[in-house]
């Protein structure tokens, strides 16, 4: 049996739990009188408070520290009178164990607080062991009890910190894992507030001035949220001031707190705040931002509460800033995206306007809700706009084109552009009554809600000064700060940088452009058999221009030669090698053999850039109108297409060799095919076929298919409709030339001849009407023939016979299957060109406007006028 | 010479004005005569209205003499107004040579009796 002295608290405390005192064994107590006044006289002497039950539960006796311990007699402790000892919460617990252990004859253990005889409540730990006499018969409990307020302190507070360390493991979780400053504070609010019991618990950031806070988001379990804008002296600027000290404010009853006044008790209340405690973050000499717990009723805060108040205020102001960092990371990442995205984008945008829209439409919805790029000084004063909900974009547009703000305001379009930049960081109700001039403006300003608003000067190149206005209608989006505002300061001056340096190129463009044009042949050789076409259109990159040509020469025999070529390079240097490649083939065309093999061969020296650097690839056809025979020759240039009358295509890859230029080459090899009547001949640069990241058989692909489909149109609607079609969705990268022709061999023909007088048009009309109506052709178009054929013999009668006598006008038509080629020859001698009157140059219009090809050639035997005309119009003139 | 290729009907229609009704073909061959009908109705009338309706063929020839009338007309103060259908022979050579520029062109009624 080991005793311990109950007064002695270290020796409890050391092993961290009690050694449980053993009751007096059964076998000592034989509850004969000497027996039981030996226990007794015993237990006296016991460090120890021991007690005894009779059989029937009445305490008959307890021990002198017992007495000691309560401050009480023996006498007075009898019967059930030791009850008024323990404490009345802890009272039904502990009695309802002893009875039992009582009814059923075993031991008892149990805690209970007690009155100590100074009166402190100790904790107090029991034993009690049933006393058995010789023969068996219970005669009550007998039992030691031990002072265990240390230990159990001890425990106490070991559970309370087990709590608050998981408490601080959950907070921290939640902060770690919340991303974004307000969701930080919420979730610290809420696990705060359900520690506590709080009726609300909220973080709010404390405005420089030290008058206001912001709740950005709290925790109200059941009662209304206080998230906004607090002025902190309306509860009291006595209590305010502690905190703006740096110390945290306890109310534990706002009713009674002699630091309020009556209508600040009443304030208080108002937010149902029955007690309170606010923690001040005191960073910077400053109270910058304070955690507050409320009580909806009276509150006695503790010292642990209050130290937990505490901390959690430290711990979410500093997780608070971490994710105020992040997110500025975040935000500045996703701006630098934003400029680099934005300055490619604009490079790839072919004109001012294109350029301005495209600036807005970055701007939207990343760092703007709206914005718009405008130019005061010019007509179209809008150049780019852009809203994030599309319902709204009329809205802006009819503010800013019909309602702008009067120029000598300080936030005029007009002072932006001048260099002042502006910031309207929120756009109070009295700013805007300062814009709401008249119902439609305030109307349309009512709908656009801009929350917050700035405006910066944009440089749009050649002179043009601009400005840059962006806002924010989401209230849920942070109003504009001056770092936003530097930020569209530094991205408009970026901007103007790649604008104007995107005019100068877009000049050196329209140099290249321009010489390119001029530099291209401005009529083609043509035959009624072979109706020649070809189109140019630049490169919308701004470097990509210049080198590509198309060229017609005329070929001995009535041959007609096609030449496509690409000078490789883009630029004025391009141009100037493929002005000197066409100049050379027209000459050389006459003096060598008449081969294309020889052509090419004849043309490598010319190809070579001024540099040396430059090489060229062509391809030359030349075709003979009566029969069809088509010889060819390639440099390096993609295969000629030919599509037959049923639709299918061949590629001409016969005679390739290497580019001219590029390297040495010795003869250059020639291929021939005869063409079938009606096939289609396409010849292109590799602008019309070539597409970033693909292959160059896809675009081959592309291009037949196409022309397979055109196949039987008019051939300037195939030429058209090539360029179109082939670059539908994405502007040409390269340039692009298409030459193409179709072979027409004569399938009917009607031939007149008539004296050269005025009384003959009327019977040749009636003539050519008969025969055209044979014809599958459209009326108006039968008319447009009759017509041309009028005013050429017409201007025949007029002026090819002058002081002569009257000779004769050959009229001939033939019917190309998808053309009416007229050919009018008179065999006079024209009046010099100043007498012609102007009625004859009326004609002369007519005819070239009707006619899809027109061409006079006067010789000395005559003049004769040729003119196709389309026996069907083409697919864009079907589908207006 | 047998049938005119291009018949001249003029009409009065009241109130000054003369109504030329040119059914045929205008050509280098009768572009004079026309022109000297028209011209004859012009001198007599405030306002002239030539109707080509019924224009079977006409090229520039008929557009000179429109031309004329309109500019000489137009020092003395007679009024010309030219009645064409927008797709018509007349019509389409009219709008090619854009003399509606300077000279009033309306469309003809549509048909009554339908």
């Amino acid at each position: 049996m080991v005793l311990r002295d109950a007064d002695d608290p270290d020796r409890h405390r050391a092993g961290g739990e009690v050694v449980p005192l053993a009751p007096p064994p059964p076998c000592s107590v034989d509850g004969s009188l000497s027996g039981a006044e030996h226990f007794h006289s015993l237990a006296d002497q016991l460090p120890l408070i021991v007690w005894q039950h009779d059989v029937a539960s009445s305490q008959d006796w307890v021990n002198e520290t017992f007495c000691r311990f309560f401050g009480v007699t023996r006498d007075a402790m009898r019967g059930d009178r030791w009850q008024a000892l323990l404490h009345p919460d802890d009272a039904p617990a502990y009695n309802e164990a002893f009875a039992a252990a009582v009814a059923e004859r075993r031991s008892f253990h149990a805690e209970v607080r007690v009155r100590r005889a100074d009166g402190e409540w100790r904790w107090m730990e029991s034993w009690g062991q049933p006393r058995l006499a010789a023969d068996g018969d219970y005669l009550g409990h007998v039992g030691t009890s031990a002072d265990v307020t240390d230990r159990k302190a001890a425990e106490l507070a070991l559970r309370a910190a087990a709590a608050i360390d998981a408490y601080r493991a959950r907070l921290a979780d939640a902060l770690r894992s919340a991303a974004e400053p307000v969701e930080v504070q919420a979730r610290a609010a809420e696990l705060l507030g359900e520690e506590l019991g709080a009726s609300r618990v909220h973080y709010a950031e404390v405005e420089e001035s030290g008058e206001y806070g912001i709740v950005s988001a709290d925790y109200h379990p059941s009662c209304s949220s206080v998230v906004g804008r607090h002025r902190f002296d309306d509860h009291g600027p006595a209590v305010m001031n502690v905190f703006r000290a740096g110390r945290t404010v306890v109310v534990d009853d706002v009713t009674t707190d002699p630091r309020l006044r009556p209508e600040q008790r009443a304030a208080t209340a108002a937010l149902e705040i029955g007690a309170y405690v606010m923690v001040p973050l005191f960073k910077w000499n400053r109270a910058v931002a304070v955690l507050v717990v409320h009580h909806t009723g009276p509150h006695a805060w503790t010292g642990g509460e209050i130290a937990l108040v505490e901390e959690t205020a430290e711990r979410t102001w500093a997780a608070v800033e971490r994710a105020r960092v992040d997110e500025g990371l975040r935000v500045r990442h996703a701006r630098a995206e934003l400029v680099a995205d934005l300055l490619s984008d604009l490079e790839q945008q072919p004109d001012l306007v294109a350029q301005a829209q495209c600036l807005a439409e970055a701007l939207v919805p990343v760092v703007a809700d709206y914005a718009t790029v405008e130019a005061p000084g010019r007509d179209e004063r809008v150049l780019g706009i852009a809203h994030r909900d599309p319902d709204l974009l009329e809205t802006l547009r009819a503010l800013r084109v019909h309602h702008p703000v009067p120029e000598d305001d300080a936030n005029s379009v007009a002072r932006a552009a001048a260099g002042a930049t502006q910031l309207i960081s929120e756009v109070t109700s009295s700013v805007r009554a300062r814009y709401e001039t008249d119902p439609t403006v305030a109307e349309l300003l009512g709908r656009l809600a801009p929350l917050s608003h700035m405006a910066v000067p944009l440089d749009l190149g050649g002179g043009v000064r601009g400005a840059l206005m962006a806002g924010i209608t989401d209230p849920r989006r942070p109003h504009y700060t001056r770092d936003d505002l530097a930020f569209f300061t530094d991205t408009a001056q970026r901007v103007g940088v790649v604008l104007t340096a995107a005019r100068l190129r877009q000049e050196e463009h329209d140099i290249s452009v321009r010489l390119q044009q001029a530099l291209l042949p401005d009529h083609l050789l043509w035959h009624p058999n072979v109706v020649v076409e070809a189109r140019y259109q630049a490169a919308s990159a701004l470097l990509d221009v210049g080198g590509d040509w198309y060229d017609t020469f005329a070929w001995p025999n009535g041959r007609i030669g096609v030449m496509v070529g690409d000078v490789v390079g883009h630029n004025l240097d391009s141009a100037a090698t493929m002005g000197r490649l066409r100049a050379a083939t027209a000459a050389l065309a006459a003096h060598i053999a008449p081969s294309p093999a020889a052509l090419m061969a004849a043309l490598e020296q010319f190809a070579r850039g001024r540099d040396g650097t430059d090489f060229a690839t062509a391809v030359c056809v030349v075709v003979d109108p009566a029969t069809g025979r088509l010889t060819y020759s390639s440099a390096g240039h993609p295969p000629v297409v030919v599509v037959a009358p049923d639709g299918t295509s061949t590629r001409l890859t016969g005679a390739q060799t290497p580019p001219l230029g590029a390297e040495p080459v010795g003869a250059r090899p020639e291929a021939a095919i005869d063409l079938a009547p009606g096939s289609l001949v396409v010849m292109y640069s590799d602008g019309l076929v070539e597409r970033r990241r693909e292959r160059l058989d896809r675009g081959l692909d592309r291009l037949e298919a196409v022309a397979s489909r055109l196949r039987h149109e008019p051939i300037r609607t195939v030429a058209d409709r090539l360029v179109a079609e082939l670059t539908a969705g994405s502007p040409p990268e390269d340039d692009i030339v298409v030459a193409c022709f179709r072979y027409t061999p004569v399938v009917e023909r009607i031939h007149r001849r008539i004296t050269a007088t005025s009384t003959q048009l009327a019977g040749l009309r009636s003539d050519l009407r008969g025969w055209l109506d044979e014809l599958a052709m459209a009326n108006r178009l039968k008319g447009d023939v009759l017509l041309g054929v009028g005013e050429a013999c017409t201007n025949a009668i007029e002026h090819a016979y002058q002081g002569v006598a009257r000779g004769s006008i050959d009229v001939e038509l033939t019917h190309h299957r998808d053309h009416v080629t007229a050919c009018v020859t008179d065999h006079g001698s024209w009046r010099p060109a100043g007498q012609h009157s102007r009625f004859g140059g009326r004609g002369t219009t007519i005819m070239q406007t009707l006619a899809e090809n027109y061409s006079r050639t006067t010789g000395p035997d005559g003049t004769r006028v040729l003119m196709t005309f389309p026996v069907h119009a083409g697919v864009e003139a079907a589908t207006p | 010479m047998t049938e005119p290729l291009a018949q001249v009907r003029i009409e009065d229609a009241g109130q000054h004005r003369l109504r030329a009704t040119v059914i045929g073909e205008i050509d280098l061959s009768n572009a004079e005569q026309v022109e000297r009908q028209l011209n004859d109705a012009a001198q007599e009338a405030d306002e002239l209205v030539v109707d080509l309706t019924g224009v079977q063929y006409m090229d520039s020839q008929g557009v000179r003499i429109l031309q004329s009338l309109a500019d000489r007309h137009a020092l003395g103060g007679v009024r010309v107004t030219i009645v064409a259908a927008t797709e018509s022979i007349a019509g389409d050579i009219l709008a090619l040579t854009r003399i509606g520029d300077t000279v009033e062109i309306v469309e003809p009624p549509p048909p009554s009796g339908v």
